[in-house]
């Protein structure tokens, strides 16, 4: 692996996350407003609906440095666009089929359905996911040079 | 040559070999601001090739080999991959073979590499192991370079190398004069104002004659022009006509990967594998009708005389194609005659200066009268 | 019922002489069957409407210049053909036609496929030069004990799907004793039926038992297929082994050129790299020290994974082609094989079923809501 001498003290995980418009973004805007504490480490990038989240914009967030993405959207059968999440779910078992096949940690990426109403849930899988992504520490790829 | 160079160099210390005086250079280069970041072939992790990286950590220099054996990524299409779309004026030091530079300035000619900030350093080359070659035995080809490399013996090098009289060419901004030099030496020869602003920021001045590597390097190209003269009458007779250039391109298997490695096709969308060239199936039927028989993927000579037609004033021979040629087709030693005898008509040379303009974007209102009927 | 005729010359013979009366007879148009050239002595991929041209054709010659799936979606992707065409395809061509028709690329209409079980193809490189006489001698008494012959691409030896699927005739050969004198065909649809009815070939027979030899080879290339698992496995590694195997990768992309599925002109990835400015590397630089140029090496072939893998037909054509020998398709053919298991998926087995990633079930992959 490169040459690894960043420090590892003071590691902050950098996550993303993709949020869909209708459900998951509004819910991750109720859980600001309800003012819940979450950790304050993700970025978040807004979709019309999850299914628009191709598996190759996950790894290039991961290939670019990022330690975890979390892809966020309606629960099924709620989908703004009736069927959307279901193509998601299958991408999403696609990309972690390949990720596990290739040996990186399918656990860095995630899939979470989050309604509009639900932002206490929105805050808990935020914390959930930072503690995973935590214990496991930096992604190996953010340091490869070789990629 | 360019202006600026007086016929001196700065001979270096090279105890421990030209990589690692190369490499200590380009330490003190960074060191010192000559440049922000290098770009320089390293060996890769699984240690079976070499590519070029650009670094900025200098720790990670002691992995680089600046000379190395195998020509992988071609160096023009790492400096365009970084600079195509401008560098943000980081000032890079791009270490490469004089084939490679010279890529790089035609590519500057076709606007796809700003050269602003890059320093081109470039060495005295050997030659390099056939790639294919190497990739089967990484050991044995690290042997026969390293061989070729003390002896000046380019017999085991590509057959390309074998000809190329530019392989001594002082091409960059500054050039690494191995040949004829001193054993544990080697002569760092400025060109142009910035090789000697980098000569300067580095500390060093300009006072070491540099007669003695010009000699044997003229005397090590004259032996490889006669090469590249009784090679090129043999291919001329091997590929003339018709027949004889199907029978020199037979194995083609139209998988396009000469124009993907050559640094001179530059297109994202060659117009010789574009969907224009796609016909009806009715279309191709009536083709099949003229001869009996239609080769599939059809067009196979189209593309490689018309790849050729596009780039051939330009081609550095620089051997990439036929490197990654899958069935091996001498497609490097085709396209370097034609290059040769087109670049001659117009007495061009790719490379020599990007102030120089391509044959084709300029004219003289006398000339060629010959081909006026 | 399944029929089958036999025809009384072995082999390339056997076929030339099938295709032959075909285009004599006017039951085609045109046939498409690798061919000699007359100049430079290659091999490839012929559309040949003239019988007396066919001469030169090598059907059965075990090596594959090009992906002949591809070489048909070139043919028909502008409109089908309007009267019938044979081609005779390895099943891993096939699978790819069918693949690409899915993908609006290719047209299927009027066009015969003809399919050897086939043992298997020498690596590409064998197309140009010698004509590997003693080579193919052993290679064709090799399969006609049911066993895998020597030299061999790797991928092809861990090929379990040698059997076509879905074409009209099946030219069986894999264990059979009289493989020297005869040649049968087993004639898999009513369309060929009717055909080959005309020709003069002989009368339509019951299909036999399947020889021997024939689950012998089966077995041995179950065996080779666990073999090539096992040997390229990747998992838990925090991808090291895997960039390690890419690390030498000169970035040509002559793997997706070649890869039939791989049909986009313009490659999101060439596209992506070729977009990326100073702001890419100058982030590398600031994270890693250094960065590879030109960057995304890796990132391409995963990428291409991710786009391609769940129709990924194992065809080898991508490791022929790899100038400095990356076992591209064996680890293409593993991780898509696991791919597309999570769906139940058979890439090229049936035109009508969809492309995992185009369809759903309501209730089902529960295990990566999380």
């Amino acid at each position: 692996m490169a040459d690894k001498k960043k420090k590892e003290a003071g590691y902050e995980p950098k996550i993303l996350s993709f949020c869909c418009n209708w459900c998951s973004y509004a819910g991750a805007d109720l859980a600001g407003v309800s003012r819940l504490q979450m950790p304050a480490n993700f970025r978040t990038i807004r979709v019309m609906c999850s299914s628009r989240v191709n598996p190759v914009y996950v790894f290039t967030a991961l290939e670019r440095g990022a330690d975890g993405v979390i892809v966020t959207g309606c629960h099924p059968g709620d989908c703004h666009y009736a069927r959307g999440n279901y193509f998601t779910r299958r991408r999403q078992a696609l990309l972690e089929k390949v990720l596990e096949e290739i040996g990186f940690d399918r656990e860095r990426v995630m899939l979470r359905w989050i309604s509009a109403s639900e932002g206490p849930e929105f805050a808990s899988t935020m914390e959930e996911f930072d503690a995973t992504i935590r214990s496991k520490g930096k992604n190996p790829l953010s340091e490869e040079v070789f990629l | 040559m360019k202006e600026g160079y007086k016929g001196l160099g700065v001979l270096m210390d090279a105890p421990d070999g030209p990589n690692a005086a190369i490499r200590e250079m380009l330490r003190k280069g960074h060191e010192r601001g000559a440049c922000d970041a290098i770009l320089v072939p390293m060996k890769v992790p699984s240690g079976d090739s070499y590519m070029h990286v650009l670094v900025d950590d200098v720790e990670m220099l002691d992995r680089a080999a600046p000379i190395s054996p195998v020509l992988t990524v071609q160096g023009a299409r790492a400096v365009t991959s970084l600079t195509r779309r401008g560098d943000e004026g980081v000032c890079i030091a791009a270490v490469m073979r004089p084939c490679e530079a010279e890529a790089v300035i035609e590519l500057r000619k076709l606007f796809q590499v700003d050269l602003e900030h890059i320093t081109i350093i470039t060495m005295d080359s050997p030659g390099t192991v056939p790639l294919q070659d190497f990739a089967r035995d990484p050991e044995e080809g690290e042997r026969v370079f390293a061989e070729a490399l003390a002896t000046w013996d380019d017999s085991a090098m590509r057959p390309i190398c074998q000809t190329c009289e530019k392989s001594n060419s002082a091409v960059g901004d500054l050039h690494l004069g191995l040949r004829g030099v001193q054993t544990g030496k080697v002569l760092l020869i400025p060109q142009g104002e910035k090789g000697l602003e980098a000569i300067a920021k580095l500390g060093l001045t300009p006072d070491h004659p540099i007669d003695e590597w010009k000699q044997a390097s003229d005397k090590a190209m004259a032996r490889k022009r006669g090469t590249r003269k009784a090679n090129h009458e043999d291919l001329r007779k091997r590929a003339s006509g018709l027949s004889g250039l199907l029978d020199l391109l037979g194995a083609c298997i139209n998988c396009h990967n000469c124009m993907r490695v050559c640094p001179i096709c530059y297109c994202k969308q060659c117009k010789f594998d574009s969907p224009e060239l796609r016909n009806t199936s009715s279309d191709y039927l009536d083709r099949a009708d003229r001869s009996g028989s239609l080769r599939m993927p059809s067009d196979m000579l189209l593309f490689h005389m018309g790849r050729m037609s596009h780039m051939v004033l330009s081609c550095v021979s620089c051997g990439a194609c036929e490197d990654a040629c899958p069935t091996g087709v001498p497609v490097a030693q085709l396209f370097s005659l034609v290059a040769h005898d087109a670049q001659e008509r117009f007495e061009y040379m790719p490379g020599r200066s990007s102030e120089e303009k391509r044959p084709l974007v300029t004219f003289e209102f006398e000339e060629f009268s010959e081909v006026e009927d | 019922m399944t029929a089958t005729i036999t025809i009384d010359k072995p082999l390339d013979e056997g076929v030339r002489t099938l295709l032959r009366s075909m285009l004599e007879k006017g039951t085609v148009r045109a046939v498409l069957t690798l061919r000699r050239l007359e100049d430079g002595g290659g091999v490839a991929h012929c559309l040949v409407t003239d019988p007396a041209a066919l001469a030169e054709a090598v059907p059965l010659l075990p090596v594959m210049p090009s992906q002949g799936g591809q070489v048909l979606s070139h043919l028909t992707q502008e409109e089908p053909f309007k009267e019938p065409v044979a081609a005779v395809v390895r099943p891993c061509e096939a699978r790819a036609f069918v693949e690409l028709m899915k993908r609006n690329q290719a047209f299927g209409d009027n066009l015969v496929l003809i399919s050897p079980e086939c043992p298997g193809v020498f690596p590409v490189q064998r197309v140009s030069g010698d004509p590997m006489d003693d080579d193919i001698d052993a290679y064709w008494r090799s399969t006609s004990e049911g066993k895998g012959a020597d030299g061999l691409r790797p991928v092809c030896t861990g090929c379990e799907l040698f059997e076509p699927i879905g074409v009209d005739m099946t030219l069986r050969l894999v264990g059979r004793s009289d493989l020297d004198k005869v040649l049968t065909v087993r004639l898999d649809t009513q369309r060929a039926e009717d055909m080959v009815k005309d020709l003069g070939l002989g009368k339509a027979k019951e299909d036999g038992k399947d020889p021997k030899g024939l689950e012998a080879l089966r077995s041995a290339r179950a065996k080779g297929r666990a073999d090539l698992r096992a040997e390229l496995d990747f998992t838990g590694e925090d991808m090291a082994e895997f960039s390690r195997t890419f690390g030498k990768c000169i970035s040509c992309h002559a793997c997706s050129k070649v890869c039939p599925i791989c049909y986009c002109q313009m490659c999101y990835f060439e596209a992506r790299a070729a977009a990326a400015g100073p702001a890419w590397w100058r982030n590398d630089l600031k994270r890693k020290g250094a960065t590879r140029a030109p960057p995304g090496t890796v990132f391409f072939h995963v990428g291409r994974l991710l786009h391609m893998s769940i129709s990924c037909v194992a065809c080898g054509m991508c490791e022929d082609v790899c100038p400095v020998d990356i076992p591209v398709a064996r680890i293409f053919k593993k991780v898509g094989e696991a791919a597309q298991e999570v769906f139940e998926y058979v890439p090229g087995r049936d035109p009508k079923e969809e492309i995992p990633i185009k369809t759903f079930v309501e209730d089902e992959l529960h295990e990566v809501e999380r």
